[in-house]
């Protein structure tokens, strides 16, 4: 293997795929990068066994071949050599060379074969989605999603294809967050999959805003997301995700319609004397009034007073406060409209208008 | 290829049996000695579920991707626990981590196998943690439990995994075997593998160590303090540099050897025949109840040595000697 790059080629894909690589590694390959060189093109591959990264780098290569070399210290040495260096990177023998002017570098290196790359070998499905539409689909799901959780399906985002819809769905048993959108596919069965909350997150980090079409691949084992250069590839979690249909309100006729911001100001204030571990607050439903009620073991009280549009039957309801924040901070209309029912019902949360999100909250007995 | 050890053929083509009617268990414990060769033995199993490469009774093929993955050590569907360092307890985190591995989808598709080595290093709380997803882990995952010491491991943990023992082996086989891996003589291989008890791996290790000459050392002692009353602190401080477990271990053999000796009349505790002499002696000269009586009481001291108390070793050496002593001048 023989190339030649310039540093302004190499970093963004070293900057890119080395957010996978973990610290603290048990299998020394894993702090490894694959470094292949392919006809004019040079790929790159870090992975945790869980997600796999792999970005491409158009570049002449004199000689082709694929080797494993430490990632961070790649990383440290074109970081640090001056703008616009040009770095020859040469294997002799079991070693990499790297020369740049008068810099010279010898990296250790593991044997390629040995390096645990994902294989796909069949999709079951695949589809075809604005790159802006995925982002705004997991932003607004994935604060939902459960932490280390027993319930292990739960420690990750439910994909849920049919025909040209899909659907993310978070939860961690207390809330849940729904989301839709619209996806170009020509998939008839429903298919189901639990994205791991590592994989989540490590997409978040790629996605940015754009009306580009992206492509994503489902096999048995594995997701897989072709964002232009970078190519994502998370296991999925092996098992089933509840039936969350079950645990949405129906919409009943009366809600409440509360500006968004003001409510979520009136909450955010309310919740500083909350109780620290539960969090809990009293919601009153009075006519188009909303009174928010808090108070701690230090007895310390607040209490918050809103006008809403509410015309139905006077209510009392124990919600978690940051439950009830977290949702409010992802919805991006002016106004939400809120359903609830009883005391011991969940509650609705929707942006006003038509809307392709729903957030459900359970509420607490205070 | 991973090849099974000769003594372990048998259990080898259980295990096979039972993969080809497709009714290999979820959870199994792999029990025998330490040095018997049970992480080998797992590797195998490991290696053989994971090749792609399918010949019905046949070891993995050593060349497909998996195999290869697999002797560099970076299988990913082989999830290996160990105690981060050596003599230290498996924790919670570990089992944890394990666990949350074991929910993600395979790799390749196939099998996903953890195995825990030893699984009795495991701390109670994370034994604990492991019980739910031992009793029912996701689907086509096996989970290999290696245990020296089986009678350690919860209760629950044992209850919930398929066993699989190795015992002792030390036929004509396995000497057979141990000599061809060591190009060492036949006599002194059986001398070894007396001493390590029918762990063939443990003689191989006996065989680069000085603990030979020790023993040897060890046994004059024994009869020297039959005939003079010697210092027992400053013998115990001889001792302790042969390694106190070790000496312990020894000590068991020797009067477990002697009271079979007295029963049977027959058994052997070490080829030196000058030696042999003065042992037959010391068996004549003590009744039954007293072998037994030395071998309880070495049988505690041992267990205090290697428990989980960090008792003064020099003094439990003492107190063998003394007590050897007190018998010795009743």
């Amino acid at each position: 293997m023989k190339f030649s790059i310039l540093r302004e080629d190499l970093l963004p894909a070293l900057q890119t795929v080395n957010g996978v690589v973990e610290r603290r590694q048990t299998l020394p390959i894993l702090s490894n990068l694959l470094l292949n060189a392919r006809q004019d093109c040079i790929s790159l591959t870090a992975s945790d066994m869980e997600v796999e990264l792999t970005m491409e780098t158009e570049n002449a290569v004199d000689s082709i071949g694929e080797v494993t070399l430490p990632a961070r210290k790649l990383l440290d040495i074109c970081r640090a050599l001056p703008d616009e260096a040009r770095i020859n990177v040469n294997i002799v023998g079991d070693r990499v060379l790297l020369t740049s002017g008068k810099s010279r570098f010898t990296l250790s290196t593991l044997p390629a074969q040995e390096y645990p790359l994902i294989e796909i070998n069949e999709n079951i499905a695949d589809f075809k989605i604005s790159q802006s539409n995925l982002k705004a689909l997991l932003d607004r799901t994935a604060f939902a999603m459960a932490q280390q959780d027993v319930r292990y399906y739960l420690n990750g985002l439910l994909f849920e294809l049919e025909g040209d819809r899909l659907r993310a769905v978070a939860t961690d048993g207390h809330r849940l967050a729904l989301c839709d959108t619209v996806v170009k596919s020509d998939q008839q069965t429903l298919i189901q999959i639990i994205i791991p909350r590592k994989g989540v997150m490590e997409l978040l980090r790629l996605l940015h805003e754009g009306d580009d079409d992206i492509l994503v691949q489902i096999s048995k084992n594995h997701i897989r997301i072709k964002l232009g250069l970078i190519q994502f590839t998370s296991k999925l979690i092996d098992g089933k995700f509840p039936d969350y249909v079950k645990v949405i309100p129906a919409e009943a006729e009366n809600y409440v319609i509360a500006d968004k911001e003001l409510l979520r100001q009136s909450l955010t204030r309310a919740s500083i004397l909350s109780n620290e571990k539960y969090k809990g607050v009293r919601i009153i439903l009075e006519k188009d009034k909303l009174r928010a009620l808090t108070h701690n073991p230090e007895q310390e009280e607040a209490e918050e007073e809103i006008e809403v549009s509410y015309s139905g039957e006077e209510l009392e309801i124990g919600f978690n406060v940051s439950y009830l924040l977290d949702a409010l901070s992802h919805i991006k209309t002016e106004k939400v409209q809120i359903t609830m029912i009883d005391p011991s019902s969940s509650c609705l949360i929707l942006p006003d208008g038509p809307s392709k999100t729903k957030y459900v909250v359970m509420p607490m007995r205070l | 290829m991973l090849k099974v050890f000769p003594w372990q053929e048998s259990q080898w083509r259980e295990i096979m049996s039972r993969l080809q009617q497709d009714r290999l268990p979820h959870a199994l414990l792999l029990t025998g000695p330490a040095g018997i060769g049970l992480t080998h033995f797992s590797n195998c199993l490991s290696a053989k579920l994971l090749c792609q490469r399918t010949v019905a009774n046949d070891f993995a093929c050593g060349e497909c991707g998996p195999c290869i993955l697999f002797q560099a050590g970076t299988q990913p569907d082989h999830i290996r626990v160990e105690a981060e360092e050596k003599g230290k307890q498996i924790k919670i985190d570990q089992i944890r981590s394990l666990i949350g591995t074991l929910y993600l989808s395979s790799q390749a598709g196939g099998y996903k196998i953890a195995v825990i080595d030893p699984a009795d290093s495991m701390n109670r709380n994370a034994a604990n943690s492991l019980l739910k997803t031992l009793e029912e882990p996701p689907a086509d995952s096996l989970i290999i439990l290696i245990s020296h010491q089986p009678s350690s491991l919860l209760v629950t943990v044992r209850s919930r995994c398929q066993r699989l023992n190795f015992p002792p082996s030390n036929d004509a086989l396995t000497l057979n075997w141990l000599e061809q891996t060591t190009q060492t003589e036949p006599a002194h291989l059986h001398e070894l593998l007396v001493i390590a008890q029918g762990a063939p791996l443990k003689a191989i290790a006996l065989l680069d160590t000085d603990t030979l000459a020790h023993q040897q050392t060890l046994l004059q002692d024994l009869i020297e303090l039959s005939k003079n009353k010697l210092d027992p602190i400053k013998l115990a401080e001889k001792w302790q540099g042969f390694g106190t477990v070790e000496v312990f271990q020894y000590l068991l053999i020797v009067f477990f050897n002697m009271a079979k000796l007295k029963l049977t009349g027959t058994g052997k505790i070490t080829n030196n025949p000058d030696i042999t002499v003065y042992l037959q002696e010391l068996v004549n000269r003590l009744d039954l109840a007293q072998l037994f009586a030395c071998y309880d009481q070495t049988l505690k001291n041992y267990q205090a040595v290697t428990g989980p108390f960090n008792l003064n070793k020099q003094g439990l050496l003492e107190d063998i000697i003394i007590y050897w002593q007190s018998i010795l001048y009743k």
